[in-house]
């Protein structure tokens, strides 16, 4: 079998989400919507089962891509937890009731109902009641805004490519430090949009010269998961 | 798993290593599909100046670390081999000694052509050239694989050649064309091959080929004299629409301004004034856009800029392929197109977390397969033991192919300062090529005490590569002079053996000065074809290092280039006389040399 032109079927998958502006999709929704060379070279077809479907696409899912069982289908979507999932709907959908919201997540009711109650417990999220008694979900006012930068997969994605392109001032090779400089985020949260761009080939990660480098300059580079340390990145894909 | 089969792969690991250090030594196969903008790109530049020789134009490669910028040059290389209209090819590292900036691209580009292609140490570029010239020199146009030249029919396809080819282009060097031609004469061709390649020949061989001597003129002369010749190479590539691609690589070890200018210099020469040249220059990515494209004049730059190739990681589908193909050329395992012993959707899950280099991809896949031998992992590699194998390897390379390694003295200066500077004789070196004949100054405390203490000596290193007489007694005489006004002082004469020093009575007054110079003091080394090999071979060593070719692995296991440091501590270490042969002399002679 010619692997050579083989697509990524990652970046595809992503494709497919940014396109149709979702988080995630059922597994069926995807396949049908997966470039024709992609479902060849997993041998896939729409009248194959859920289960054999998701046991060909989960190896090709990396780091930004994740499974969700939900009640009664099974999803494919960017990589989030189920906290961040509610805050980001309750976000978009304030008032919306219990029940609607667990209709809108891909999430199992035992995961959901933890997770909820997580979150009134700890009061970013409350609970008022309309009129007929039908309880409405809102963000606190007080609650910690850490989910929202998050939030938005997008304006980070775009934060990120402005600022490559003011800190490179058009050059290819652009050092993380001063990327990490010009984007005031918490490091975790540069991290994780740093991976996201790198796992769906955003970005391609360089590694260079350490030696010239201070202390400071090394602690703001990027170190991966396997401890390999990258100095530099190339913006590769579209926005 | 099959153990039979696993045993093919513990005989032969095909991921052993990850840096293609030489374009003519290139082992494993392509994957057409990485980097193929950049080939693409680069090969329709090389179509183009085969249509329009003079067109001004250069290229640029540009890549990080392990991202393939050698082993593209190599990609071309084979598909020159591979076409029917194929380039010339010369693939140059740095210069030492911007002096003769010229002279080394001369030399460079002429010893690249006379590199055999094939098995057959025959068939080189250059050879082709000359067997083009021949035909078109030759009354009906033929001119047979291995022809009878008399000497009425050299004289005849002489005048017909000079006749047409001077009609066609009236800068074409005469002395040029008349060497040219008497490259064809087997007994005459080491000495074309000499002259061609810009060296002062000795008087027999000057007689021989009937040539100007060279030992008169100035640098600025021999200089001149050099870019001549390849203007006039120019057109003849231009007549025969071979360009010449000449490939400029491992460039971060420009040190200073001056060798960056000297590149600058070559850069615009190729790409302004020789025709059917077309200039080709690597370099890592930051490196370029933060040092070296501010440090070049703009014409260059943006010369360079206008045809930019960025080098990329792999895909997950092409990091496999390179898995696939490393595999296919383990013997008994040539025909098979799976990726065992891998499980594939294992290796895919390790290869799509995000672009990788095909060097990175080699490594993860060499460790992958030690773990599936049932290997004890790699045992940490210390970067001495790295360094040490680096070195034993770039020695065999030079010794497989010596001829391309001609005697260079700016490339056995690096090797002697690096010695001298962090070996055991830790000497500090005055600044060099200050003088014309003095390679180093240095002094030493010798060991040997004497009634006046251990006062710090002078010393003076003097590389002598000049095969004509006048030069080598000039080189001499400095070093008389030297140890006439400093009688404490010391004075090595350093040659490589290949430059002949014959005996009386031929060279008669110039092996007077030799005796003379050592009756003196002074010290002479010829470096044998296994010292002088080890001293390129630790000077191509440190280009190495600091291109970051060589790695260790560092934390978490994953690779690290080797510092300039460890380099240092291997010269110290490695390279004194106990473990080397080949710097045995000089420290002798820094220790234990009596008049």
């Amino acid at each position: 079998m010619d692997q050579q032109h083989l697509p990524d079927i990652a970046q595809d998958i992503q494709r497919i989400l940014h396109k149709r502006g979702k988080d995630y999709l059922t597994i069926r929704q995807i396949i049908a919507s997966l470039s024709q060379c992609a479902r060849q070279q997993l041998s896939l077809t729409t009248r194959h089962a859920t289960v054999d479907m998701l046991k060909k696409l989960t190896p090709w899912l990396g780091e930004s891509l994740q499974v969700y069982h939900g009640p009664t289908s099974i999803y494919i979507g960017q990589k989030r937890s189920p906290a961040e999932l509610i805050l980001q709907r309750v976000q978009q959908h304030p008032g919306i009731s219990p029940k609607q919201l667990s209709l809108r997540l891909p999430l199992s009711k035992r995961t959901y109902i933890t997770a909820l109650n997580n979150l009134l417990g700890t009061g970013t999220v409350v609970c008022t009641f309309k009129d007929i008694h039908m309880p409405m979900l809102h963000l606190s006012s007080h609650a910690p805004i850490q989910g929202a930068p998050q939030v938005d997969v997008a304006d980070d994605r775009l934060a990120f490519h402005t600022a490559y392109n003011a800190v490179g001032h058009g050059r290819s090779f652009v050092r993380i430090h001063r990327l990490r400089d010009a984007l005031p985020w918490p490091r975790e949260r540069f991290d994780g949009v740093l991976r996201t761009l790198r796992a769906d080939y955003t970005v391609e990660l360089h590694g260079g010269d350490p030696s010239v480098m201070t202390e400071e300059e090394l602690h703001h580079s990027f170190i991966d998961a396997d401890g390999t340390l990258y100095i530099a990145l190339s913006w590769r894909g579209h926005r | 798993m099959d153990d039979t089969r696993l045993d093919l792969f513990r005989r032969h690991n095909p991921f052993t290593s990850s840096s293609v250090g030489d374009p003519w030594e290139a082992t494993y196969p392509d994957v057409p599909s990485i980097n193929e903008h950049a080939f693409r790109g680069l090969w329709q530049l090389i179509e183009q100046k085969t249509r329009s020789p003079a067109l001004n134009c250069a290229g640029l490669i540009l890549g990080e670390v392990g991202s393939g910028k050698t082993h593209l040059l190599g990609r071309i290389l084979t598909q020159s081999k591979q076409t029917r209209s194929p380039c010339a090819f010369a693939y140059i590292q740095p210069l030492e000694d911007p002096e003769q900036t010229y002279r080394y691209l001369l030399r460079e580009v002429m010893v690249n052509l006379f590199h055999p292609m094939e098995s057959s140490p025959q068939a080189t570029q250059f050879r082709r050239l000359v067997t083009k010239v021949f035909r078109e020199g030759s009354p009906d146009r033929r001119f047979p694989a291995r022809p009878v030249i008399t000497t009425s029919t050299f004289a005849a396809i002489q005048q017909r050649v000079m006749r047409l080819l001077r009609t066609a282009y009236p800068a074409i060097s005469g002395h040029f064309m008349h060497v040219l031609l008497q490259y064809a004469i087997l007994e005459r061709r080491m000495a074309a091959m000499q002259w061609l390649t810009g060296s002062v020949l000795d008087d027999t061989n000057a007689a021989l080929l009937r040539v100007p001597d060279r030992t008169s003129l100035s640098t600025a002369s021999l200089e001149a004299e050099a870019r001549d010749i390849l203007t006039s190479l120019g057109f003849l590539l231009t007549r025969y629409q071979q360009p010449l691609v000449v490939c400029f690589d491992r460039l971060e070890n420009l040190e200073t301004d001056e060798h960056i200018h000297a590149l600058e210099k070559m850069v615009e020469f190729l790409v302004d004034k020789a025709q059917a040249m077309l200039p080709v220059v690597c370099f890592r990515g930051m490196q370029w856009e933060e040092k070296f494209r501010h440090k070049l004049n703009q014409h260059v730059s943006s010369r360079l800029e206008t045809n930019k190739f960025e080098l990329r990681g792999c895909t997950p589908a092409q990091a496999l392929a390179i898995v696939r193909n490393r595999l296919a050329v383990v013997p008994g395992n040539e025909h098979t197109e799976t990726l065992f012993p891998f499980d594939p959707e294992e290796l895919l899950k390790t290869f799509h977390l995000g672009l990788y280099s095909p060097r990175r991809v080699i490594t993860l896949a060499n460790q992958r397969l030690r773990q599936l031998l049932d290997e004890a992992p790699l045992p940490p590699v210390s970067p001495l033991q790295k360094l040490q194998e680096a070195f034993a390897s770039q020695y065999q390379a030079i010794r497989r192919d010596f001829e391309r390694y001609q005697p260079d003295r700016g490339r056995l200066r690096r090797a002697l300062e690096l010695y001298v500077r962090y070996g055991p004789p830790q000497c500090v070196p005055a600044e060099s090529g200050q003088e014309k004949y003095v390679d180093m100054a240095t002094t030493v405390h010798l060991a040997e005490t004497t009634p006046a203490g251990t006062a710090p000596v002078p010393v003076i290193f003097l590389i002598d590569v000049e095969p004509h007489h006048t030069a080598v007694g000039a080189c001499l005489a400095r070093g008389i002079a030297f140890l006439e006004e400093a009688p404490s002082g010391r004075a090595v004469y350093i040659r490589d053996a290949r430059c002949s020093f014959p005996p009386p009575p031929t060279w008669e007054a110039t092996n007077k000065k030799l005796q003379l110079f050592k009756g003196y003091g002074g010290r002479v080394v010829f470096l044998d074809d296994e010292q002088a090999a080890r001293w390129y071979a630790l000077a191509l060593l440190s280009y190495a290092v600091r291109e970051h070719d060589i790695t260790v692995a560092g934390p978490n296991n994953t690779p690290r280039p080797i510092t300039f440091e460890e380099f240092t501590a291997f010269i110290a270490q490695d390279l004194s006389t106990q473990k080397t042969r080949a710097f045995q002399e000089i420290e002798a002679a820094l220790t234990t040399m009596t008049p």
